[in-house]
């Protein structure tokens, strides 16, 4: 079985120069005298693992990821940056991701401008862009998020390709007494100089909208429908009721409609496993039998697919368990059952998880799942897993954690795997700064 | 260390090192101090004192019992004017300094499979996640962030089993992924 591929982007000296590059960079600009920043946040970690693939050789994959936040309240100036650096020591591959890379100024109440690679949930996109995003926030009841950038994608392998272009505009209510709602619209563009309006320009419209009818119970009423222009299409329509009855019973339930313009530039998944729309209801409650130890939460969806012109076939997914909480002695279980069903098979599934905090410096988790499925194409079998990690925080901001993991599935007999895992983190506000 | 040939001596040792690890890492000091409630920090004398009349008891007492019953105290009261859009009072962004050892109550809406309705709310007003989840690196880790060492998004069976659930609903799969990342283990294949 294939191991998915990571992307090489990067030679491991590169990689290794840009490391030793920042943190020699860091922190003689965070303890500067200069230094603009009021509050500094630093977050580094490094997880690392030895396995063998199922050819038998041996893989040492080491994930870094750095998060650095600076912020001037004076100034009203903040910057952000995420990345990851990814080495396998043993097959030689490198991977670099840049997830943020942001500057944030307010330099009133009512404007909010961030510059530079960021993530937008906005509209219609969760996306990570290069670009600008502007808040408007006037007095009054109306609030405005502009957008513009080139979308990036972590799995298109190259950042810096060309990815189109996209940008956006909400208007919404804000400060406005249970009630949230906004319209959207948004174009994008497949290829920045492409023609072909049909297929590499994608201009949608919608309109997102909450609304809490009572207190007690808390009853939530909320919509959403997203419209495609170019191709004609309604790409998602929700309608859905939010109950909470005390803290005892929260219920939730939804209808859906999906589609998709299957002319883009910019196919979807849910394109290449369907020729049509998608109807689907879903359903989940929290049930609390002892406040704050025990609830049993469950959620079932079901769908209506149209998998070829004229076709349908339904897809169900289920999923119940229990979630026990002991709050004093830190303890955390969680035991669960797992269904799916579609026209690729059926699959039952059990999944436990232990988590011990022992002290507020060692903790303890232990997780387990094993999956028993039949597939179409007479592909049977099961697959099953256990991972056992504990940490412990040696100084304040500093956790070593260590991990073992064994698995069981068609391509493993004993696939047994050691990790480790370093996180550690800095905030420091400055109470006086020297100017 | 001598030279390690067979497969199985090798896997055996691997997990005697894990295991060796795991024990050596069990403290010998236990701290037993338990977390405080917020609102064992809050100072109700000073708050009446300074701001009578300026902010209504309503932004906490919605509901009448929770004068008596600090359960039913509205919890984002505190937020009105510590960590909204525009604070008057800004907090720190080290969420901390109220909420001890880190443990943030979840709100009332974060139950009934949360993870399938989020994707509405958080479109409709990301200010209001921002309140508790101020980095954007909180959506990234679920959305964007790539990670083969530990099971964050999807158990480790997951890639055993996906081709029923990618079926059963194939645009939860698009809330994270591009058909790229499909092509990259099915390259070469119109049908995945």
């Amino acid at each position: 079985m294939p191991r998915h591929p990571s992307v090489p982007l990067a030679s491991g000296k590169r990689i290794l120069f840009l490391f030793c590059g920042l943190f020699a960079v860091i922190p003689p600009v965070v303890f500067s005298p200069r230094v603009m920043a009021d509050e500094i946040h630093l977050d580094a970690s490094v997880a690392g693992q030895v396995r063998e693939d199922d050819q038998s050789q041996r893989e040492t994959p080491v994930n870094g990821y750095l998060g650095a936040l600076f912020k001037d309240t004076e100034s009203h100036f903040s910057t952000a940056a995420d990345l990851r650096v990814f080495r396998d020591f043993n097959l030689r591959r490198d991977a670099f991701d840049l997830y943020q890379a942001l500057i944030r100024w307010d330099p009133i109440d009512l404007l909010k401008l961030d510059f530079g690679r960021q993530f937008i949930s906005q509209g219609f996109s969760t996306d990570i862009i290069d670009g600008i995003k502007m808040r408007i926030v006037p007095k009054g009841i109306v609030g405005f998020t502009l957008y513009a950038g080139v979308p990036r994608t972590v799995e298109e392998g190259d950042f810096n390709r060309d990815d189109g272009l996209l940008t956006g505009l909400s208007i919404g209510f804000k400060d406005v007494p249970r009630t949230n709602a906004q319209i959207h619209v948004s174009w994008r563009k497949e290829e920045v100089n492409g023609t072909g309006f049909g297929g590499n320009d994608e201009i949608l419209a919608g309109a997102n909208l909450s609304y809490q009818l009572s207190n007690s119970p808390r009853t939530l009423l909320y919509g959403l429908f997203e419209y495609d222009t170019t191709g004609q299409v309604i790409n998602a329509g929700t309608a859905g009721v939010d109950l909470s009855v005390g803290r005892l019973f929260s219920l939730n339930t939804e209808f859906n409609y999906f589609n998709v313009n299957r002319d883009s530039e910019r196919p979807s998944i849910l394109e290449a496993f369907t020729e049509g729309p998608i109807l689907s209801g879903r359903g989940a409650f929290t049930l609390t039998l002892v406040r704050r130890t025990l609830d049993f939460v469950s959620g079932y969806s079901y769908q209506w697919e149209e998998i070829t012109s004229g076709t349908h076939r339904p897809g169900h997914l289920l999923d119940a368990g229990f979630e026990i909480t002991f709050e004093e002695e830190g303890l955390l279980l969680s035991p669960g059952y797992y269904f799916r069903k579609s026209y690729g098979g059926t699959l039952h599934g059990v999944r436990a998880l232990l988590h011990e905090q022992f002290t507020p410096r060692f903790y303890f988790s232990v997780a387990g799942d094993y999956a028993k499925y039949e597939k179409v194409t007479n592909h049977n079998g099961n697959a099953a897993t256990l991972s056992l990690w504990t940490g412990y925080e040696v100084i304040k901001g500093l956790t070593l954690s260590a991990g073992w993991e064994m698995n069981r599935n068609v391509f493993f007999d004993n696939d047994v795997r050691g990790s480790f895992r370093i996180d550690y983190a800095f905030n420091h506000k400055f109470e006086n700064k020297k100017k | 260390m001598p030279l390690i040939t067979n497969l199985k001596t090798k896997r055996s040792s691997l997990s005697i090192i894990a295991f060796v690890l795991l024990f050596l890492s069990c403290p010998l000091a236990v701290e037993g101090k338990k977390a405080r409630h917020p609102f064992d920090l809050f100072n109700h004398e000073m708050h009446t004192a300074m701001f009578e009349g300026v902010v209504s008891c309503e932004t906490c007492h919605a509901d009448p019992a929770s004068f008596t019953n600090r359960d039913k105290i509205n919890r984002l009261g505190c937020h009105v004017c510590h960590n909204s859009d525009n604070p008057p009072l800004p907090a720190s962004n080290d969420c901390s300094r109220c909420h001890p050892d880190g443990k943030i109550p979840k709100p009332e809406d974060h139950k009934a499979d949360w993870k399938a309705k989020h994707q509405i709310f958080a479109k409709q007003n990301p200010e209001s996640c921002a309140q508790c989840h101020s980095d954007s690196m909180f959506c990234i880790n679920c959305h964007q962030r790539r990670d083969d060492v530990q099971e964050e998004m999807h158990r480790r069976n997951f890639r055993y089993v996906h081709s029923i659930e990618a079926r059963a609903n194939p645009r939860r799969c698009d809330a994270c992924h591009s058909i790229s990342y499909c092509q990259q283990c099915h390259s070469g294949k119109e049908d995945l």
